[in-house]
Formats: C-alpha cells, sequence, structure tokens
C-alpha cells in the first residue's frame, strides 16, 4: 500500500482513535516503521485529538495528585531500566564473591581457632592430671608426716650390710606397731646394680620374710609396705628377679627394730 | 530529545517529578474523558488514579514510534472508564441512558480557560461530525457502535471520522497561526 491511499484511507485516525481491529493496529504499525512521513501525519492527527481533550479538560479534585504520587512512591522502584539492571547484576555477583571468600576466611580460622583450643585443652587436662596427682602426693605426705609425728613411730635406719664402716647407703624404716603401719622411705637408697632388683624383708624369729619389692620408680618418696607385728627387724636384699626371690640372694643393708 | 521525550526518560527512570509533571499536563485532559464516560466525579476520581498508577507501572512499555504519549494515556483512561461503567456494580448505580443523554446534552463539564479557544473551535465544528469525535473519542465506542448509534453505515462513520479530523487539523492550524500572529504583534 503506498502513503498516499494508506492516509486517505483514514485508517490513521481510526488508529490514533485507538478503535482498531487488531489486524488494523498491526498493519498501521507497519506502515509507520516502513514510512516515517506517516508519523508527521499521525502525529498532526494525535494532536488534533489532544486539542480537544484539552479543550474538554476538568480539573480533577485537589487532592488526587498527592495521593498519586505517594501511592507511586510506595510502590518499590525495583523494575529500574536495563542499564540498572545490569550494574545490579555486577554488584550482586561482588557479593556473592564477597561473601564466598568472608565464609572461607571464617571458616579457616574457625578451624584454626578449634585446633588451638584443643591443643589448649589438652594442655589444660594435662594440667588438671598433674594437679590431682599432686594433691594426691599431699595427701600421702601428710598421712606420712601423721605417721612420723606419732609418738609409738620409731625409725629404724638400715645400714650397710658387710658393716664396712661407711654409712653412706642407707634407708630409714618408719614403723609403728601401735597404728600398724610400715613405711619405708626410699628418699635415700641409691639405684640398685644393673640387673639388680631391691627386695625388702622381715626378720621373723630369724627367718627372713618377704614383704614384697622396692619401688624406686614412683614419684613418692615414701613407700608403704606390708605390715607384720612380729618382725624383730628389716633387710634389703639385692635380687636377679624383678619379682624377688623366696629367700633373700645377697643382703644389701640391715637394721633392728 | 523532545520536552516530551526527556519526560518520558525521567518516568522510565521511576523520577517522581515526572509523573508530577505528567499529571500536570494532562490530568485534567485525562479527567474529563474518563467524567464522560462514568458520570460520577468519585467513580472519575478513583478511575484517574488506577490511570495514573497503571502509566507509572507500564511506562516501559509505552513506544513512542507507535504514538504521542497522550494517545497512550487516553486509551488507557477511556479502557479504565469503559471497564468500569460495564461492572455489574456501576451498572446497577446508572440507569439511565447515556448515549440519550450525550447526543441531546453534549456534557461539557469544565471549563479550561487557556482552551476556550479551541473548545469554540470543536463547537464549530458541523454536529454530525462533533458527535463522532465525541463517540468514539471520549466514550471509546467502536465504530460499528457509533454508526448504529447515530444510525448511519459505517462507511459514512469511516468518511466522517475522517473530514472531522481534517477539519480539526486546519481549524487548530488557523487557530495556532493566529495566536502565533497576535504574540508576535505584541510589542
Amino acid at each position: 500500500m503506498d502513503v498516499k491511499s494508506f492516509i486517505e484511507s483514514g485508517l490513521l485516525e481510526v488508529y490514533a482513535l485507538g478503535q482498531c481491529t487488531p489486524e488494523e493496529r498491526a498493519l498501521v504499525e507497519r506502515m509507520l516503521e516502513q514510512h516515517p512521513a506517516l508519523r508527521t501525519e499521525l502525529e498532526a492527527v494525535e494532536r488534533a485529538l489532544e486539542q480537544v481533550a484539552q479543550a474538554y479538560a476538568v480539573s480533577p479534585p485537589p487532592g488526587l495528585k498527592v495521593r498519586i504520587l505517594e501511592q507511586a512512591q510506595a510502590e518499590a522502584p525495583t523494575a529500574g531500566p536495563s542499564e540498572r539492571g545490569r550494574a545490579g547484576h555486577f554488584w550482586r555477583l561482588v557479593l556473592t564473591w564477597l561473601a564466598v571468600v568472608a565464609l572461607a576466611v571464617a571458616l579457616g580460622w574457625q578451624l584454626w581457632q578449634k585446633t588451638r583450643l584443643s591443643e589448649r585443652v589438652i594442655a589444660l587436662e594435662q594440667q588438671a592430671a598433674d594437679c590431682e596427682k599432686r594433691i594426691q602426693q599431699q595427701a600421702r605426705l601428710q598421712e606420712v608426716v601423721a605417721l612420723l609425728r606419732h609418738r609409738d613411730t620409731r625409725a629404724i635406719v638400715l645400714s650397710d650390710a658387710a658393716g664396712n664402716g661407711s654409712a653412706k647407703i642407707t634407708a630409714t624404716v618408719w614403723h609403728n606397731p601401735v597404728r600398724g603401719e610400715t613405711v619405708l622411705d626410699i628418699n635415700t637408697l641409691p639405684a640398685p646394680p644393673p640387673g639388680r632388683y631391691f627386695q625388702f624383708w622381715a626378720i621373723v624369729e630369724g627367718k627372713p620374710v618377704s614383704m614384697g619389692m622396692v619401688n624406686l620408680r614412683g614419684d613418692d618418696a615414701f613407700q608403704t609396705l606390708p605390715f607384720h607385728p612380729e618382725a624383730q627387724a628389716f633387710a634389703i636384699s639385692a635380687e636377679d628377679n624383678p619379682n624377688g626371690n623366696p629367700a633373700p640372694t645377697q643382703v644389701v643393708l640391715v637394721g633392728k627394730i | 530529545m523532545s520536552s516530551q521525550d526527556i519526560l518520558i526518560e525521567r518516568l522510565k527512570q521511576r523520577d517522581a517529578n515526572a509523573l508530577n509533571a505528567l499529571y500536570d499536563a494532562y490530568s485534567g485532559a485525562l479527567y474529563g474523558v474518563v467524567l464522560r464516560i462514568v458520570r460520577t466525579p468519585e467513580l472519575a476520581e478513583q478511575v484517574l488514579q488506577d490511570v495514573f498508577l497503571k502509566a507509572w507501572r507500564n511506562i516501559e512499555h509505552y513506544d513512542p514510534a507507535k504514538g504521542r504519549l497522550f494517545t497512550w494515556l487516553v486509551n488507557i483512561a477511556r479502557n479504565a472508564a469503559i471497564d468500569t461503567v460495564r461492572s455489574a456494580q456501576y451498572r446497577q448505580q446508572q440507569k439511565t441512558d447515556a448515549l440519550d443523554a450525550l447526543v441531546h446534552n453534549p456534557g461539557i463539564q469544565g471549563i479550561n480557560p487557556e482552551h476556550i479557544g479551541v473548545r469554540e473551535l470543536v463547537a464549530q465544528l458541523e454536529e454530525k461530525h462533533r458527535v463522532l469525535i465525541e463517540l468514539l473519542y471520549f466514550q471509546g465506542y467502536t465504530q460499528e457502535e457509533a454508526a448504529e448509534a447515530v444510525g448511519i453505515p459505517l462507511g459514512t462513520v469511516k468518511t466522517r471520522v475522517r473530514q472531522a479530523l481534517r477539519e480539526l487539523r486546519r481549524a487548530f492550524g488557523e487557530h495556532v497561526s493566529a495566536l502565533l500572529l497576535l504574540t508576535l504583534w505584541v510589542p
């Protein structure tokens, strides 16, 4: 369709009046695209109609404008222009990556903290165990002190059985027949020769009775021994068997009650 | 870029000042159209509010290549007003024959002093042309409905619409020229 006959058809007027069928509208819009001259023609028609509408304008009630503006601004201006959309997309991406990095850092820090804390916990547990041990030692010492202070407690110094004078090697036994306690003070006892073990004996009616092995490895300087009410003397022998022998092999120290 | 293009651009950027300007420019003309269709100020006010908010939300869909901004707005207004009139609620309120009232009393309800000259020009249109503009443009009648209402063939409606708009354009042209001359002559 050429421009002149299209203008003559009056379709532009119908279009400007908003009265086209969908097919007519498609045709007009296609023609407008192809022939810029038609735009001017359409605009003239539209301006004429606009003038008519303005001629019959009626002022709306005064409060309406404020209400419309308030309502329009209350609606969130989310759907911005596409450029703003792209910018928003970019910032969302940046924020996402920032969040990922922050999360990784936080996680790493958390793990490091956790390791540090578990190390600390282990150290504290160790300290608590040490404390517990010290308390036990303290209690044990108090027991020993109570024994030492008792008026019926006697100190029996075991000395060199060979009797060759030098009293370098000694051990003390605290014996209390009333309380029924025998405690060996191993503080002064040196370590036995390699492959030898100290065994403790009570001499009852002239015969040695084993009271068990002397334990030198403990932190405790005092070793409680079995109490024998009829003991006349105490002896320490060096044995080749870590569990001791039925009879003493080599008596090292002897002390009479 | 025309001031209208700037206005559209700012509306698309959700500039509330642009909506303010849009309202100042067109609310009167649009209210006139809506009022002619719905006939009660309370309803017309409600419809006009919907029209501006609809335009505000849908400005993205307005394509300047397809027509002027006012044409787009007046189409929204006309359709909104017609929808209101067709709603069951409205029909119960209004039992008078709108067309009858219109043809015999073309209710010009307000006076816009700036456009008195134009109104006179419209009034000078031949009655047969004026009625058609009224029905098609202000009342949103289809050409078929207008043909039936006025009692003339559809072809005649098309011819007369065209003639009416030619007449208007010529009249406005002269009017604008006269105004231009006047302003030029004033020292």
